[in-house]
């Protein structure tokens, strides 16, 4: 029993030196894939924060104008050779449904619009103003709204897209519908 | 009232107190069931009573502590005058304690609290929306820091950023053309592999250390700085070749599923264009001096 207990702890041990090892290494990998990108919208984005903790000390307040781009499309590695089914000119295609492919936010296009810090108030750090920064992005990711509209859209713009390209493939009854 | 007046003035009373016959804590104990009247009573008693005075002939050994002599009177006089005054400094010190530890709590906690009770309200508009037809065949990934120094009066002020980056590479297939051959064969022209994006979100970055106060628009250089790395150590380790790669595969491999027997795919290279000495141009690259001019 004593001699499991001990072999446990050596595993674990060995296994918390081994993560260690992997964070100091720089992490630099590729990753292969099959992404159709149908639509991009550019969201104009305004992020305010003011700081109320201690306002007897005084104000903190900073606005931020942000613009955004998020792509929407197709992620066709998740096709399978059953989503495709060919009976001389006719073509029954099933995509996957569509799903956001990237959202990019470039540093230049963050614009520092107002700040403003009372005397005995401390100044934001960088670190709290990417803080807030990455609130606004989070804010943008989890838009239910927003993700709706452009998944919409790339939906109908992947299917203007595959007809177009199994037209000139030489097909003539085409269908097009997503695998919901 | 007691503490302003002359301590020199308590100190005789003490002694007269002292002097006093009463037994200071035997005949308390001793007459502890007896009303607290009559203790006082007791030194008030006439002088000349036999009755009232102790009988110095057989002391108790209580009554001889009670009874020290002048000179160890003197010293505990002393003392205790001392421990008045040294009463008042510690009570002194214990409120400048006590409101030294308030304002260290208040700085303390808002220091913590700078991060916790903020109001933030975000309010988003599309601006534009744009058809496109990017096909991405490869992402790579990237950590990378960058360290920003600049040289005060008696210090250096730092700031280590560690940045995450993605980068987006494939094809602009606004741009592909198909030419059937035959019903089962297909020719497809595609463009050059093409950087779609570079994703360097807020969320990618880390302010690892930061001294003094750093200018929003400096650490955007250095924010584009590592973009720009990030894009360098990606087209080093081939990531076009790569994004190429897989996608004249993915593309055979959809338009087989199609039901194309023969699928040729070919890639256009075209040609860097060429500076005036000669060397070809990388387009979209942020070239950042090697030294960091501190006034920036």
């Amino acid at each position: 029993m004593k001699r499991n207990v001990l072999l446990w702890v050596l595993a674990a041990m060995l296994l918390c030196c081994t993560s260690c090892r992997k964070e100091e290494k720089d992490i630099k990998y590729k990753i292969m894939k099959a992404e159709l990108g149908t639509v991009e919208y550019t969201v104009r984005q305004i992020i305010r924060n003011s700081d109320e903790t201690w306002k007897f000390f005084g104000e903190r307040k900073v606005l931020f104008s942000v613009k955004a781009t998020l792509k929407a499309g197709i992620n066709l590695d998740k096709m399978e050779d059953d989503d495709v089914e060919v009976k001389g000119k006719s073509i029954k295609l099933t995509l996957p449904c569509p799903e956001i492919v990237a959202l990019n936010i470039r540093p230049d296009d963050i614009e520092l619009a107002y700040s403003k810090v009372s005397t005995l108030r401390s100044d934001y750090s960088q670190k709290e103003l990417e803080e807030i920064l990455h609130s606004g992005e989070k804010a943008i990711r989890n838009d239910e709204t927003l993700r709706a509209t452009i998944l919409d859209d790339a939906k109908t713009n992947a299917r203007e897209f595959f007809e177009v390209l199994l037209r000139s493939s030489g097909f003539e009854n085409i269908v097009i519908k997503f695998d919901d | 009232m007691e503490e302003e007046t002359n301590p020199i003035s308590n100190v005789e009373d003490l002694h007269d107190e002292e002097c006093a016959p009463v037994q200071p804590e035997s005949d308390s104990l001793s007459s502890s069931d007896a009303p607290q009247g009559e203790e006082q009573e007791q030194p008030a008693a006439p002088e000349g009573t036999p009755s009232a005075e102790p009988e110095p002939a057989e002391p108790t050994p209580i009554a001889a502590e009670a009874d020290p002599p002048k000179g160890r009177r003197n010293i505990i006089a002393s003392i205790s005058s001392l421990f008045k005054s040294t009463s008042q400094l510690l009570r002194t010190v214990i409120i400048l304690a006590v409101v030294l530890l308030v304002a260290f709590g208040i700085f303390s906690l808002q220091h913590r609290a700078k991060h916790k009770k903020v109001v933030r309200t975000i309010t988003q508009t599309v601006v534009e929306v744009k058809k496109i037809k990017e096909f991405c065949t490869a992402n790579y990934q990237e950590e990378t820091v960058v360290v920003a120094r600049r040289k005060k009066l008696l210090r250096t002020e730092e700031l280590a950023i560690i940045a995450k980056g993605t980068v987006r590479v494939g094809f602009d297939l606004s741009k592909m053309t198909t030419r059937l051959t035959s019903d089962t064969s297909i020719v497809v022209e595609l463009p050059a592999p093409i950087v779609l994006d570079v994703i360097t979100n807020p969320g990618d970055f880390d302010i690892f250390e930061e001294n003094g106060k750093w200018d929003q628009k400096v650490v955007t250089t250095y924010k584009n700085l590592a973009r720009a790395t990030i894009l360098n150590h990606a087209k080093a380790e081939g990531i076009m070749e790569d994004a190429e790669k897989n996608g004249v595969e993915k593309l055979t491999l959809l338009f087989k599923r199609m039901g194309m027997k023969s699928v040729t795919i070919n890639v256009a290279h075209p040609e860097p264009p060429r500076t005036e000495s000669g060397t070809p141009f990388e387009g979209g690259m942020l070239t950042m001096p090697e030294k960091q001019d501190p006034a920036i």
